[in-house]
């Protein structure tokens, strides 16, 4: 009996419509307070952990059975020279036994550098012997956890390497056969990097937009310097750059095996974090409004707005 | 060829300044383990954004790992080495000392070893930290009341060569940096426990009744009535 792999699990996974990105350690926004009181703002939780495992437990029966989940790890360190330690490995199967998510999504970034913490996720250094190092982990790690793991293209504050992202990105989906997260406030970081931020959506036809399971959006702020911008994350407390929105337009119409949009808020009120759903269902409703009627988390939502 | 090689520069350029600085300036020509392609795909890193770049995360990490957790140690530094937050995480992070950080040092110690080099450090005649003679204390403080203890000794007595209390007041308070600080032995009993640090002062007779309960030799030579007292105030502790 031959087992599907990782992408044609994903491929025929739910459609798990707009979602909220939340940590499940922050105070603000409070998901147990997004479930109780604003229910239909969101069709899904993503939920993410900061990497942890051993805490997770009590949070995790926090959220109902009835709320469709998918799962954020960290520190899997998939694009790193060697694959890590055993303990992220079992913590991320261990979070998953418990959230039973179609997926589990993990950065293609390294937190630890030798073996040393850096402060922020360091991205792929863009080259073949990272994509063979990256692979060959996705495949080790593909065996070790049970649910399938999407793979999310990191945010880029300077570039080392001399492939285009776009080409890691396709290299890496299709040597591992897994789906992928597109970060779209990411692809934009990329371009601010490499001389294209006035065009969020260049060279995008070299990306195999089949692969694409999951879009993530977040609230980013941009720094200047004489020479150049920096994007800079800030989830939930920030604004979605409009370039993001574009590249969010631009795609929509061209994913055929998306599954799922998810907002990334933490650090957002409540209230900011439903408005940053609503702000973007608005263009998913606009462009594929057949596939959010099918997402799976959406009848509490249509009840809901039926009451 | 690695790309272990790879990212071990990467983190050189990002963290150590002065490897950032030789390579910006053509000091070295190749890092060790890269080969002549890996190393042209290095120098095609654009230096002036890798400065910003590093400028960014130096405020980062002040922001997110120190001032937080050493809020008065971190505001003292600044001011006692004249220099803004990025300028100090830098000298920090271009340090031996930052390696010495548990993932993003919650527990301090790579600073307190920073801080311990700098008290030792004697460039012109004169400690670098000469104006704050006080600042190992005061970290070795913060760190204790945040519950980084060096054993399991629990409640403990510590004393400390200056009045710490009074220094985090001026500097966070008041928003004052304490000058001609002289020393002033503060003895303070803490105990640990889920809801964090209790603190009790004591006076220098407390201290040291205090110091033979808790390593239980007898205290037979000692005024009656104070052993009661600190007995009762032990006891109220682990209640």
């Amino acid at each position: 009996m031959s087992q599907s792999s990782a992408f044609e699990q994903v491929r025929s996974a739910p459609i798990m419509g707009v979602g909220l990105g939340i940590d499940i350690f922050d105070s603000q926004p409070d998901f147990r307070k997004l479930i109780k009181h604003h229910r239909s703002g969101f069709d899904f939780l993503e939920v993410y952990s900061r990497g942890d495992w051993e805490h997770t437990a009590a949070p995790f029966a926090d959220i109902p059975d009835d709320v469709p989940r998918t799962y954020h790890h960290e520190g899997l360190d998939p694009v790193g020279p060697a694959l890590c330690p055993d303990g992220p490995i079992e913590g991320c199967a261990k979070n998953q036994a418990l959230l039973n998510p179609p997926w589990t999504v993990e950065e293609l970034a390294v937190r630890h550098i030798d073996g040393r913490y850096t402060d922020f996720f360091f991205p792929a250094i863009l080259n073949a012997q990272c994509v063979k190092a990256t692979v060959a982990n996705l495949k080790v790690l593909a065996k070790r956890i049970p649910g399938p793991l999407l793979p999310e293209n990191a945010p880029y504050e300077l570039v080392v390497g001399n492939m285009h992202l776009f080409d890691f990105l396709n290299e890496v989906v299709h040597g591992a056969d897994c789906g992928m997260v597109l970060d779209l406030g990411h692809v934009w970081s990329y371009q601010l990097c490499v001389g294209k931020g006035d065009q969020p959506d260049h060279a995008l036809d070299r990306l195999d937009l089949s692969r694409i399971i999951e879009v993530h959006l977040a609230g980013a702020r941009v720094e200047e310097y004489q020479g150049g911008r920096i994007y800079r994350d800030l989830h939930g407390a920030g604004p979605i750059p409009e370039e993001s929105l574009f590249l969010l337009r631009e795609l929509l119409p061209k994913l055929p095996n998306l599954k799922a949009v998810t907002i990334e808020v933490e650090d957002a009120t409540e209230q900011g974090a439903v408005k940053q759903a609503q702000q973007v269902r608005k263009v998913v409703n606009e462009l594929r409004p057949e596939w959010l009627s099918n997402a799976k988390g959406s009848e509490p939502r249509r009840a809901a707005k039926g009451r | 060829m690695s790309l272990e090689a790879q990212y071990r520069a990467v983190y050189q350029l990002l963290y150590k300044r002065w490897i950032r600085d030789a390579w910006g300036q053509a000091k070295f020509e190749r890092f060790d383990g890269l080969d002549d392609a890996e190393n042209a795909q290095l120098k095609q890193v654009d230096l002036l954004r890798l400065d910003n770049v590093v400028r960014l995360h130096a405020n980062d990490i002040g922001n997110n790992w120190y001032a937080p957790r050493f809020p008065a140690s971190w505001t003292a530094l600044q001011v006692a080495l004249g220099c803004n937050q990025a300028e100090l995480t830098q000298r920090l992070t271009n340090s031996e000392e930052f390696e010495l950080r548990e993932n993003d040092d919650a527990d301090g110690r790579a600073l307190a070893a920073f801080v311990r080099k700098l008290a030792d450090e004697k460039p012109r005649s004169q400690p670098v930290l000469h104006r704050a003679p006080w600042l190992p204390e005061l970290l070795r403080y913060e760190r204790l009341i945040r519950g980084h203890w060096p054993d399991a000794t629990n409640p403990r007595l510590e004393t400390f060569e200056f009045d710490v209390g009074g220094l985090i007041d001026a500097l966070l308070e008041k928003q004052l940096f304490p000058v001609d600080e002289k020393p002033a032995p503060l003895h303070l009993l803490l105990h640990r426990d889920k809801a964090g640090v209790t603190e009790i002062a004591l006076n220098p007779d407390q201290a040291r009744v205090m110091a033979k309960l808790l390593a239980r030799k007898p205290t037979g030579d000692e005024p009656p009535k104070l052993v009661a007292k600190c007995r009762r105030v032990l006891n109220r502790l682990k209640a």
